[in-house]
């Protein structure tokens, strides 16, 4: 009895590692989710190639391209997994082959499944040339799909692993025309925690990091050892290269630990880990 | 004014495959791959990235320890290109394929590598984007597979960082890069399609700056100099940096904010929050209980983080 319990909760114990690499989830909700492990294929361009079940036909050759910030999917597998509708007419103008913007029912890549994402109808002629020196591909599989996964891809190894996150993607399209017609905005900033120090550069200055110009006594910054005159080199894993730099790498800080910095002092590099605190 | 969105959309979702067409990499053969070294059990590397307007994983490299330049991660390009006129900046001298060789690259976050092969050229769906500001940040370059390949990665749009752990595996030299569209014969239907979306980069160069989005300087929040606490409601001051503005207007650790610029506050973050736009030079108001006093203060924020 106790062994066969054992062997019903050992699922849940997996699922729950797993969720633990992929983390971030608020505590009040519990992902079970398993990873899912597909054969990728390096064609001789480098690009990957995978394959794709769309609205349970296929499987389908797709490139996996993680600068594609949409769904393509060929003409051919529109008409042949009905993602075009029976009736569908081409359009009398078309630009460059493209038809337009569909909703695909699913998407299947091994046991990672999305349902209703749009995807451009379309025989990409890049992806069509493509297709005529390495074999024929249906596409490319983008952002509006790789977004709800953590992805580990591993050319060595040649697999790619799909475990689901937390992240809900926003469509590319319609955040580039709102961006386009409504223009943009200052970015303000405004870091959780402080460090008590201040920070210049110099327009003129083009060597890495930035100034400390002056530290405040009993900051956390004076507490970890940083020293008016100091260049600030990075600031938990991020260049601050410019005062812009240092205040969005603080803004991005993870307070839940001490946060490493790097400074250039006396032509030196000194790490140091700060402690910072929440304040104005 | 529709018509010039479908151009970027073309754009966008022509991104970013369109380097493939002659294969930039020697082909590999199985006894490459085989005799790579077995891989050591190596740390992974954390690399920070942000997520573009135009959604794409934008990191940040350095080139012979120059920059930072700002370049798209992207697994559907078959190698490391720069623009050109990058690379003209930094002086790197390209071979008659368009190759050069870098002597050191950096990705933020710690990666660095010695002699990287990089193809010298400028994609048409990067001048496109950076004519529009699509991506919200001029686009330097494309980071693919001759890069990538070296690296296992583990890319979570949940975190602010990837994860990058070396492979030992080194993906073959390249070929020299391709000649530019209108130097290449035009076989076939299929590549005349292609040289037509390549003239979009050209026409979005021309159309551009009529709807690119005007960029305002960035701004930062004032320095009070206080670091806070809050419990059951309350938001206290834990400490008083010396010197700072705070400081010189008597604030002690222990008094209790109650509200900053006319915003009652109860917690840390409402207390930042009603600091957004007060910037360095500009007065904060501040009503805070010590005892049984009230004070209401005016100071004056300095720059500070």
């Amino acid at each position: 009895m106790r062994t066969r319990i054992f062997l019903m909760l050992l699922p849940l114990f997996f699922a729950f590692s797993t969720q633990t690499a992929s983390a971030v989830a608020p505590p009040s909700v519990s992902f079970l989710s398993r990873p899912t492990i597909i054969p990728i294929e390096i064609i001789k361009s480098g690009h990957i190639a995978i394959h794709a079940m769309i609205n349970g036909r296929g499987p389908y050759r797709f490139i996996f391209d993680t600068g594609a910030p949409t769904l393509l999917i060929s003409e051919r597998v529109g008409k042949e997994a009905h993602i075009l509708p029976s009736d569908f007419r081409r359009p009398f103008f078309s630009p460059l082959g493209n038809l337009g913007e569909f909703s695909v029912k699913s998407i299947l890549l091994g046991r990672a499944a999305q349902k209703s994402l749009s995807a451009d109808i379309w025989n990409h002629p890049t992806v069509e040339e493509l297709g005529k020196m390495f074999g024929r591909f249906e596409g490319l599989i983008g952002f509006p799909f790789f977004a709800h996964y953590q992805i580990t891809i591993d050319y060595k190894a040649r697999t790619m692993t799909l475990v689901p996150c937390v992240f809900i993607p926003d469509d590319t399209k319609k955040k580039m025309v709102n961006r386009l017609t409504q223009g943009g905005s200052a970015k303000v900033y405004l870091p959780s925690e402080s460090l008590g120090i201040a920070v210049t550069k110099s327009a003129t200055d083009e060597a890495a990091g930035v100034v400390v110009s002056s530290v405040l006594p009993g900051s956390p910054a004076e507490e970890a050892g940083m020293k008016t005159g100091d260049r600030l080199l990075t600031l938990d894993g991020r260049w601050t290269d410019s005062v812009e730099d240092a205040y969005f790498a603080l803004t991005a800080v993870d307070a839940t630990r001490d946060v490493p910095a790097v400074l250039l002092r006396d032509g030196k590099q000194v790490s140091v880990q700060v402690k910072v605190k929440p304040g104005i | 004014m529709r018509w010039y969105f479908f151009c970027l959309i073309l754009l966008l979702s022509a991104s970013l495959p369109g380097y493939a067409a002659v294969p930039l990499t020697a082909p590999v053969t199985a006894s490459e791959v085989n005799s790579a070294p077995a891989t050591q059990p190596t740390a992974g590397i954390s690399v920070p990235y942000k997520l573009t307007a135009s959604n794409h994983i934008l990191i940040r490299v350095k080139i012979n320890g120059k920059g930072p330049f700002n370049f798209i991660m992207d697994t559907g390009a078959p190698a490391m290109f720069l623009r050109v006129p990058a690379a003209e900046k930094l002086g790197l001298k390209t071979n008659s394929g368009g190759l050069t060789t870098i002597d050191k690259l950096e990705v933020e976050g710690g990666v660095s590598l010695k002699h990287v092969q990089c193809v010298v050229e400028t994609p048409y769906q990067i001048e496109g984007m950076n004519a529009v500001g699509a991506s919200g940040v001029d686009l330097d370059g494309l980071m693919g597979y001759s890069v990538l390949a070296r690296f296992r990665l583990q890319i979570d749009l949940s975190k602010d960082h990837m994860l990058w752990t070396p492979v030992n595996f080194n993906p073959p030299p390249l070929n020299a890069g391709r000649a530019p569209r209108n130097e290449r014969p035009q076989t076939d239907e299929t590549d005349k399609k292609e040289a037509n979306l390549e003239s979009m980069g050209g026409l979005m160069k021309v159309l551009g700056p009529l709807v690119k989005p005007k960029d305002y300087p960035s701004k930062y929040r004032g320095f009070v100099g206080i670091e806070l606490a809050e419990s059951d409601g309350k938001v206290s001051v834990t400490k008083v940096l010396g010197g700072s503005p705070a400081d010189k207007a008597g604030i002690e650790p222990g008094d209790v904010l109650e509200s900053v610029n006319d915003h009652n506050v109860h917690t840390t973050l409402a207390a930042q929050n009603a600091m957004a736009k007060t910037f360095a030079g500009q007065v904060a108001n501040l009503v805070l209980h010590r005892a049984d006093a009230t004070m209401k203060l005016s100071l004056t924020c300095t720059e500070g983080m």
